[in-house]
């Protein structure tokens, strides 16, 4: 699988790192674009990821890091500027655009970028996918919820104290 | 697809239960019936903490009014707002008079008489409690012609975020009192369950009323507002229970209510006046100085946020109350 592109291919300057997925596929990726990940910000500051070695990820596999790269290559100039104060509006509006498509995916991608984003230690990558998953919930009655999210069936137990619950408290039902 | 959300470790079900969103008080109680895991993690003291942290100033779940009755008089009335969870809450025979950090006083008294002879009750009504407070203690000053002001706030002072304080925090009321040429104030501690810091000093204000006071710094300030035109604010220094008096701009006056006191987004004492369709935010620094100067910090256009109605500033343009920080709309 070919690595993502690396941004601004006429910066020779910018120092690049390598990634290794759990199945062995390599991605070469700008160094700030990878230290958005607190683990990897740590490696790369010590010197490593360069030349032939590369920093191998046993627990990302190649779609889910190709995707969290995606993320980090888009996000890396605003985080460079250090949350962006002076980024116009129209960057931002640009970020949050490209945030709500990226997060428009299936709900298993969202399961193992979270997963990733947890591991790598990407607050922003994480963020967005919790808020994502949240925002498929509310709003839901609680067997909504489960069917949303995959569950299965509630036992008898469970289904009887929802049904309890919803008399109790019909107003949040509404 | 398998029930990979399931599997989700509690640490990243609690990241996605803390951006349901605050507005919407039902999401959480339905949240937790999904199953026991999640029931466990809402239900957590600290998950709370964080979820009141994350979302900032809690959303406004309701207010509190007084309504005349046949058959009470008067009855302090909380009314929910559609979202929250709430039901509406009397208590008959009881007035409000001050609100703050999610708690209110109410006072209630019998007949015509001295300010001792007055009840008074915090009332909570988000937790639905109230504490009834012990009547004030025996002073000399109080006559039935005292003029007084009665305060309710967070015990903590001005380290509290006040998302935590309450309910299950301490307070403490502060009752000032103005009777000919002298000032008197007093301070109960839900704590002590008692009032004490009796203090006096030579009168400072020619009219003490009964409008709310206003907490900004470490200090509340009491708007002298009632009769004529005054131009005086008092200063109850909470670290020091000293009392002091501040001057109005020049050109404004609490009197009628085209000007109200308020507690500005940095804490300062801020004071709102509207003229005309313009609402004028000025800011004070805290100074000891009585006449320190006030600041124009913000003008809030009100053509572009109300209804374009040209009758509706020469109606009414009385302004009646503003948001205090995590409390209640006073």
């Amino acid at each position: 699988m070919a690595a993502p592109e690396s941004g601004d291919g006429n910066n020779g300057a910018a120092r690049m790192v390598t990634l290794i997925s759990s199945d062995n596929t390599r991605f070469e990726v700008e160094a700030a674009a990878a230290s958005l990940s607190q683990t990897l910000q740590l490696t790369i500051l010590d010197g490593g990821g360069g030349g032939g070695d590369g920093i191998p990820l046993p627990n990302v596999d190649s779609a889910t890091l190709s995707k969290v790269l995606e993320y980090c290559i888009k996000h890396a100039p605003a985080a460079a500027n250090g949350g962006a104060p002076n980024a116009t509006a129209v960057d931002r509006a640009e970020l949050e655009r490209f945030d709500n498509e990226f997060v428009n995916i299936d709900q298993s991608v969202l399961y193992s970028l979270i997963m990733a984003a947890h591991n790598l230690e990407i607050e922003g990558l994480q963020s967005l996918v919790a808020k994502k998953v949240a925002d498929m919930i509310k709003g839901k009655s609680p067997m909504e919820i489960r069917r949303t999210l995959g569950f299965p069936d509630p036992t008898p137990e469970e289904q009887a104290e929802m049904n309890a619950h919803m008399l109790e408290y019909g107003w949040a039902y509404e | 697809m398998a029930a990979l959300m399931q599997t989700l470790m509690e640490e990243l079900v609690e990241e996605i239960l803390l951006r349901l969103p605050p507005e919407d008080a039902a999401c959480l109680l339905r949240a937790s019936l999904v199953c026991k895991p999640w029931q466990r993690i809402l239900s957590n003291r600290a998950f709370r903490r964080r979820y009141r942290e994350f979302h900032g100033n809690p959303p406004m779940l309701g207010f509190i009014c007084n309504v005349e009755c046949a058959n009470h008089g008067i009855i302090a009335r909380f009314v929910p707002t559609a979202s929250s969870c709430l039901p509406h809450d009397d208590r008959p025979g009881w007035r409000a008079l001050n609100a703050r950090h999610g708690r209110v006083i109410l006072h209630r008294m019998p007949r015509q008489s001295s300010p001792r002879d007055n009840d008074f009750l915090v009332w909570d009504p988000i937790a639905g409690e109230h504490w009834e407070l012990p009547k004030l203690p025996l002073h000399p000053y109080y006559t039935s012609t005292a003029e007084w002001n009665v305060s309710v706030l967070c015990a903590t002072g001005a380290t509290c975020n006040h998302l935590h304080c309450h309910p299950g925090g301490h307070f403490i009321v502060v009752f000032v009192g103005k009777n000919d040429s002298k000032m008197f104030s007093c301070v109960y501690s839900s704590q002590s369950r008692a009032w004490n810091r009796l203090n006096s000093c030579q009168c400072c204000v020619p009219f003490l009323g009964m409008a709310p006071s206003v907490l900004a710094g470490n200090a509340l300030y009491l708007p002298c507002q009632g009769i004529g035109n005054q131009k005086e604010i008092l200063k109850y220094d909470m670290a020091t229970h000293s009392m002091s008096v501040i001057d109005l701009p020049p050109s404004a006056s609490l009197y009628p209510r085209h000007s109200l006191l308020t507690t500005m987004e940095n804490g300062a004492l801020g004071l709102a006046r509207l003229r005309g369709s313009k609402l004028y935010l000025l800011s004070r620094e805290d100074s000891p100085a009585r006449d320190a100067a006030w600041e124009l910090s913000r003008v809030i256009d009100l053509d572009t946020l109300l209804p374009a109605d040209e009758h509706y500033f020469t109606v009414r343009n009385d302004m009646v109350g503003s948001a205090d920080s995590a409390g209640i709309i006073s």
